[in-house]
This record gives C-alpha cells, structure tokens and sequence, in this order.
C-alpha cells in the first residue's frame, strides 16, 4: 500500500449549483498533503466521502488499502478525524469525553494524551460547553492524535484560531508525524500555514481537482515573468500561460504569469523573438490565487 | 465501550429519570389509596367490589407512566447524536449497527432503574392492605408488565429516534395519513355498500395492535395490582 | 542561525536548511563536535515537517559535513580547511549573483554597484 488515500473518478452531485466531477487523487502514505481550495469548493465534501460519511453516485474510494464503505470499522479505528465543526459532547467535562473517546480505540495512547493535554493547555475539568472555539479545537486534536492513527484527516483545523493556538496545533501535528510515519491530510484555506509543511498539494476549485503535484514543483514552477515583444498568439509554449497582462506604463513589455517553468525554458524565448526581462518566484499563496483565476472563465476585465 | 457508553446515556437522561423513578414507586401505592388502613388489619369493611373499582380508576395510569419513561429512554438516547448530526457516531470504529446495540443495552440497563422501584413500591402497597378473601395480590407480575411496556415503547421509539427526523416525519404522517383515510374510506364505504358497513379499518388496525398476539400487547389487558 | 529560512522561496527548504549549516561550518560558527538542534527541535521552531529536517541532516552528512549518530543526534565534523574555503566560494557567489539579479530588475548596472561597492565597504572592484 502506497497510497493512505486514493481516490478514482468520484463524482456526485447535489443539486444544479454544485458538483463533484471526476476526483481522482492519491495522497502517499507518510506525506503530508495540502487540500487546498476556496470556500465551497467541494473539499469537506470530498473528505466526508473519505470518512464514508457520505456516499458518491459513482467512482471508488480506498483509504489505508482498504475499501470504503465496506471496511469502514477497521479504516476508522486507524483514522483520526479533526472535522470542521466540532463533534464532541457539550455536556461532558474534557476527562469524560477523553474516557469515551478512549474507550473505542485499542491503541489509544494514555501517557500522550496527557502530555497533550498538558502542552496544548487544557483543563480535564472543563466542560465542552463553556469552552473558546481554540479550546475545542485543541481537544479534537488531542482526541485524534492519541487515537495514534495511521492517517490524519484534518479539515480545516485551524479555521478561527489565533495564530498562537494554530501554532500549537502544527508543532502537535508535526511532532506526531516525526516519530511515526502517519500520513496528514489536512484541507485548508489557509495557504501560508501549509506552505512549511506539506509535501503534497491537491488544489480544489468548484468541484473539481485543479492541480495535484509535489510541493516543491508547485512553487517552481509558478513564476510571473516579463516578456517584452511578446508575439500576440505565442504558439508552442513551453510552459502554460495562466495569465497575460501589460505591465505599468509600458504596453510593449507584458507580464505572465505561467505554469510549468522550468529553467531551460528560456531558450524558447531567444527563438520566438521576445525578451525575457525578468523572472519573480511566487510563493504558494499567489501561485495558488494565480492557478484559480486561471481556471476560472475569464470576467472581461478593465486594464 | 460499554460503560462510557452507559455513562453517557445516564448523563442524558438523568434529571428526568428521578421523577419517572419516584413516580413509578409512587404509582402502585396511589392506586390503592383509600383502601384499608395502613398497618392496620385485618380490616373486614371493604368489600371485594370496591377494591376493583377503585384500583379500576388508576388502572390506564399504569401503562401510561411505562411509555413515558420507554419514550424519554429512547429520545435521550439519541438527543445528543442528533444534535451533532451523528458526525461523532459515524467517526468512530464500529458498524452502525454495533453503535446502536451499545445504545441499546445502555437504555435496557437504565430502565431497571424506574422498574425496581416500582417493584418496591408495588410490594409496599400490596403488603400495606388486608385483602378481602377472593382476591389476591400481584406485584410481580405487575412489575413485569410495567418493565416490558418499558422496553416496547422503548424499542419503537428508539427504531425511529435513531433514523433521521425526515424518517420518523415519513413514519408517523404515513401513521396520521392511514388514520385518516382508512377512517374516512370506511365510512364512505359504508355509506354506500352495505357489505362495508361494518367495516372499521383504524379500529381494526389499533385492536390487532395491541391484541394477544400484536406488538402492543403488553399495554392492553390488566393493569389491576389487585384483583381476582 | 535558522532565521533566514524563507518558506516561500523557490529553493527547498532542506537545501536552504543544509546551506545555512554548510555556510555556518564554513564560517566557523559551529566547529567540529557540535550537535545540530534535534530534529523535532528544528522542525517546532521553524513549523516545517520533520521529515524536510531529516532530509537535510542526510543530505549534510553524504556531503560530509556532519555525522548522524543514532539515538543522539547529529554532530559536526572536522572538515578541512580547501573544503571550507570552497564553501564559503560558492555561498558568496550565490551572494552575488542574488545582488545582480534584483539591481538588474530595477535597471541599475554593474559601474553603479561598483561605485557603490566602494562607497560602502571601501573596496575597488576591478572588471
């Protein structure tokens, strides 16, 4: 099994606004994979279908080797679920909820649990109902990774937090996938924070998987260039153009930013009869916003 | 598993439990009020006939506590879930029927609790009268009745608390929706044909619910702590 | 010493990791026998995955510049003096090639940083 999640051609469909179309993904075992995507994208959707939550009208699904929804029970006890919306107890005190939680999984970490609860600042005493959205944030963590699964599965867990309490989550997350070789497959909109850790990205972006390639081609290989004398059609590219634009004051020289750079490619641009003026790296956030506006239909613009 | 689960329940339901817990050990000594004295026998005045009429009076009161405390079992043990939209539930490791067995059996546990105490009550009550000859007393048998009319509503109720709301809405409009048409269709029936005249659907569904061999039996026949 | 790690430069984070160590060994901030921070004290202080931190640590220790020992963490090597100068070589080429990049993205040419060069650090360059 080379694959915590693998996801073929799934599709579903809700209603005439949204849809799911042909997700195929694979998040490989021991990495941490970004699911990045917009707010209503589809990616707690997707997730839920992970956690057989949910059922798609067509396509396959496998998590950990094994078949979703028919070996569900043996998927879950190896999965801790941090979802977007809390779903503890109000009721119970943080130690009541540990003790049931604890009670449903075998390999459950008491001495980590602990530790966690030390390190992350919460109170057994507390109850849920009374708890800050950071707080229980924390607990879902804590409850999750004492599980000691095999595969994370972390929506969206530090929407709403302060940074300082995001942090704590990360160095939690870290930690526990530097002494085991768990799998992280944390969705987020959240770009910068992901950026430091992930060595996979899957971009969502209404309904469909944009782009899914390792990190560090990602951020390579999104870069805004200026190309002066720019033929009007560039035909045969080596790179994707997302976007062409005219830079400041100058309509001779024009910005791109494309897809698909790699440093050999400036050869093209002595043989096509433009100017390569300049190279600028993006980080992941404007690679990120760069791919989705691309992807987008075009909204006529005013330059 | 099971006892967090047991636990949970327990923190669901315990501030309703107490009253449904005092008044089934309450009920049996209600119900023969105003008979005989207490502690003081033998007591020949009251005759056979007033202790059935009487005890006739509290008689429905009987199967009406048991589904009240087999409804409130079944409706806090899935309010919690419901609230959260049963995303807990499903994130955990079990089959979706082992959950609810586990759920189950926590409500089956916790209903021995209104059940002993009205066995208490009912042995008290029956201990504290001088029974006219020709009638006896039956607090066991009573108290068996009293759990299993527990656990029958507490079944049914369960089975639909445990679907979604939209579920239990199909469940009983389709109920109310039989009610009524059956109710009507038969009249209309009869009106016209005399062979329908004596044709009552509802009745006819409602007996055969709670007949001798209907899943509601438990509920209907003696509900007399003393009788012949 | 880990300041200058920047998540959002083209460069991977284990090689900017594993240059800082090199340029740091080269420049005699850290001398043979010192212990690098751990790997999970590494990646807590930058938020970065563990496993880029053990990426470095291997890459450093083929290169030669650091020793891996099991169960206590990783160590500095004595690395000969030619090998240090040559560090210190390609880091400061590196430097320099940075400084040409973005003066020529603003349109300043190499007489003006020449002229600046001697302004500042009080050195003549020479074509």
């Amino acid at each position: 099994m080379n694959s915590a999640i693998e996801l073929s051609g799934l599709g579903w469909k809700a209603d005439r606004s949204f849809s799911l179309r042909d997700i195929s993904l694979r998040v490989p075992v021991g990495s941490i994979y970004g699911f990045l995507g917009p707010n209503g994208s589809g990616k707690t959707t997707t997730i839920r279908m992970c956690m057989g939550m949910m059922k798609p009208d067509h396509g396959e699904i496998r998590v950990l080797g094994m078949d979703v929804p028919r070996d569900m029970p043996r998927i879950l006890a190896k999965v801790g679920y941090v979802p977007e919306r809390p779903h503890v107890y109000p009721a119970l005190t943080v130690a009541e909820q540990v003790r049931y939680h604890a009670s449903f999984f075998k390999p459950w970490d008491e001495g980590w649990a602990r530790e966690l609860m030390e390190r992350l600042g919460l109170d057994p005493t507390w109850k849920i109902s009374r708890m800050s959205k950071g707080e229980t944030g924390k607990l879902l963590l804590l409850l999750a990774l004492s599980q000691r699964p095999s595969l994370l599965v972390l929506d969206e867990p530090t929407d709403g937090l302060d940074p300082v309490v995001r942090r704590d989550v990360l160095t939690a997350v870290l930690d526990y996938v530097g002494e085991t070789n768990a799998t992280v497959f944390v969705s987020s909109h959240l770009v910068h924070e992901l950026e430091r850790i992930c060595d996979w990205v899957g971009v969502m972006d209404d309904g469909a998987l944009v782009a899914e390639l390792p990190m560090q081609v990602f951020k390579n290989g999104i870069k805004r260039i200026k190309v002066a004398g720019a033929p009007v059609e560039p035909a045969d590219a080596p790179f994707t153009i997302l976007s062409r634009d005219q830079a400041n004051g100058s309509p001779a020289v024009e910005t791109w930013v494309v897809r698909g750079w790699q440093d050999s490619m400036r050869a093209w641009f002595e043989s096509s009869g433009a100017v390569l003026r300049d190279i600028v790296d993006l980080d992941l956030e404007d690679g990120f916003v760069e791919l989705l506006r691309s992807s987008r239909p075009r909204t006529p613009h005013r330059s | 598993m099971y006892q967090p689960m047991l636990f949970l329940h327990w923190k669901q339901i315990k501030v309703v439990l107490l009253p449904l817990v005092v008044a089934a050990f309450a009920l049996p000594l209600l119900s023969i009020q105003g008979l005989g004295s207490w502690g003081s026998f033998p007591h020949e005045t009251i005759s056979a006939y007033q202790f059935t009429m009487n005890s006739a009076f509290w008689a429905p009161v009987f199967p009406a506590l048991a589904a009240v405390t087999g409804i409130t079992l079944a409706l806090s043990s899935w309010n919690w879930d419901h609230q959260l939209h049963h995303v807990y539930a499903l994130s955990l490791p079990l089959r979706r029927w082992q959950y609810a067995a586990l759920k189950m059996g926590a409500g089956t546990v916790l209903a021995l609790l209104p059940a002993a105490s009205f066995w208490a009550g009912a042995h008290l009550a029956a201990a504290s009268v001088a029974l006219p000859a020709g009638l006896n007393a039956y607090p066991n048998a009573l108290t068996v009745r009293f759990l299993a009319s527990i656990m029958a509503s507490y079944a049914l109720l369960f089975a639909l608390a445990a679907g979604t709301v939209r579920t239990t809405m199909i469940v009983v409009t389709g109920l109310l929706a039989f009610m009524l048409v059956g109710g009507t269709a038969g009249d209309l029936l009869g009106n016209h044909f005399e062979a329908f005249q004596r044709v009552d659907v509802v009745g006819t569904f409602l007996r055969a619910l709670v007949s001798r061999n209907g899943p509601f039996e438990v509920f209907s026949g003696s509900w007399l702590l003393i009788d012949v | 010493m880990f300041d200058d790690i920047d998540p959002r430069s083209p460069t991977p984070l284990y090689e900017q990791i594993a240059a800082r160590v090199r340029m740091a060994i080269a420049a005699e901030e850290l001398s043979a026998g010192d212990g690098l921070p751990s790997v999970r004290a590494l990646s807590h202080t930058l938020r970065i995955n563990p496993a880029t931190v053990v990426q470095a640590y291997r890459d450093l220790a083929l290169d030669g510049f650091v020793e891996i020992r099991h169960g206590q963490g990783t160590f500095v090597r004595e690395v000969p003096a030619p090998r240090r100068a040559d560090e210190r070589a390609t880091q400061a080429a590196e430097l320099v090639r940075q400084l040409l990049q973005s003066a020529a993205r603003v349109g300043i040419g190499v007489e003006e940083l020449a002229h600046a060069f001697r302004a500042e650090a009080g050195v003549d360059i020479r074509e």
